[in-house]
């Protein structure tokens, strides 16, 4: 797939791929975008065109993930975005999931034990994930963007208390593609298979978006939260 | 596909390296090669090989490690005949189709008598049990009389037979397959 480019019509970089609508809410943008170009919607909603371009390519592909370029752009613009995409778990994604299990738990005959375990399953993965969004919210973003402010006025002396732990966020991951993999490979029993593909297409989505997520989260916030870190303590 | 694990112990060298080659490419099984049975003993056991290729000479000299693994282990032999019992055993005097052809019918009823419709051993299943359970690799080691290696070779098969990583992913699996209750 080729990159996302600022005179690229918005509506072509939607119709090319869809999954991208998610993203262009968390900065504002809804359906209905017109014939604009993507550099003429971020003057209109005065959005950073570079920052919006690299976090689309970076969602669309895969193997895109520019280091260097991210980690030149505002700590504040990138916490924001971050903050926006817990918000989308927290608001939209991760109930989405759960009225859809319900709704398939209360359709499905003979009371399907194994969906019932797959919700409990579940139900772990939604609590370590609204824990570390909690986290995020209330102790790291708030912490980095206190650093990054003195850093600027100079004088701030407390070390980093904040630790960022890669693995916890792995371990979340590894989570959501076990529970992708019990529904592909081991579900049995009867149940509602419309129903089923739409819970599993709404924890197909919170995969690819967590992955995208993690890298930025953990490859570009992690290291500059280190420098500020460092820097503030030099 | 999962790669499978076996080991050829043979003085013989390059007989060694033949089997070596024809379950690498034919089968996918990994093979490594020893000339005799001591460093297997160090390293923890034959547990870990789904099967087992010795020569005559090991075999004998070395029958109380050999005769708990006989459903896994195949001799290599110089002839046709019938003179192992019922020990498994391929001739390798012969030509190449008819040593690919015995090996693919012992690795057939093999995995037939050792798989459940997920594709676990026996052996796997009773890990997988003790990991629901919650034990720690250490104690699951203790418990089954193997080293931890073995049971870290167990975890990572069945981690990549069933697409589940996580213990509590695992947990889940075997309550749903009534492993554990």
């Amino acid at each position: 797939m080729t990159l996302i480019n600022r005179n690229q019509k918005l509506s072509d970089v939607i119709i090319e791929d869809p999954s991208i609508i998610t993203v262009l809410n968390r900065f504002n943008i809804y359906l209905g975008v017109g014939d604009k170009t993507v550099e003429q919607v971020c003057a209109e909603k005065q959005l950073d065109t570079d920052f919006f371009l690299t976090i689309l390519n970076t969602f669309s592909n895969e193997t895109y993930f520019p280091e260097k370029l991210l980690k030149n752009f505002n700590v504040k613009l990138i916490i924001n975005y971050l903050n926006s995409t817990n918000s989308y778990y927290r608001q939209f994604i991760i109930p989405n999931i759960e009225n859809h299990f319900n709704l398939l738990l209360k359709r499905s005959k003979d009371n399907n034990t194994n969906l019932e375990l797959l919700m409990k399953f579940f139900l772990e993965v939604k609590a370590e994930l609204t824990g570390r969004i909690n986290y995020d919210t209330n102790t790291l973003f708030k912490e980095i963007l206190s650093l990054d402010d003195a850093n600027s006025s100079a004088g701030f002396g407390s070390e980093g208390s904040v630790v960022f732990n890669d693995n916890e966020s792995d371990a979340i991951e590894d989570k959501i593609n076990d529970l992708v993999s019990m529904f592909i490979i081991h579900l049995t029993g009867k149940y509602d298979s419309n129903l089923c593909l739409a819970v599993l297409t709404a924890i197909l989505g919170l995969k690819k978006d967590l992955c995208q997520n993690n890298r930025i989260r953990n490859r570009i916030l992690m290291p500059i939260y280190r420098y500020l870190s460092f820097k503030t303590n030099d | 596909m999962t790669e499978s694990s076996a080991i050829v112990i043979t003085r013989d060298t390059l007989r060694a390296l033949g089997i070596k080659h024809l379950l690498g490419s034919l089968f996918n099984i990994k093979a490594q090669v020893a000339q005799g049975v001591s460093p297997l003993v160090a390293e923890g056991g034959m547990e870990q090989y789904e099967i087992i290729f010795v020569d005559e000479y090991n075999c004998l000299s070395h029958l109380d490690l050999f005769i708990p693994q006989k459903n896994k282990t195949v001799i290599l032999a110089n002839t046709d005949e019938d003179k192992y019992l019922s020990w498994q055993h391929i001739n390798c005097n012969t030509d190449e189709d008819r040593i690919v052809e015995a090996i693919a019918a012992i690795l057939k009823k093999l995995r037939h008598s050792n798989s459940t419709q997920s594709g676990l051993s026996s052996r796997e299943i009773e890990v997988l049990k003790l990991v629901a359970q919650g034990m720690t690799n250490k104690e699951i080691a203790d418990n089954l009389t193997i080293s931890i290696n073995t049971v870290l070779s167990h975890r990572k098969n069945i981690s990549a037979k069933l697409g589940i990583k996580s213990v509590s992913g695992l947990c889940i699996y075997a309550m749903m397959n009534g492993i554990v209750h």
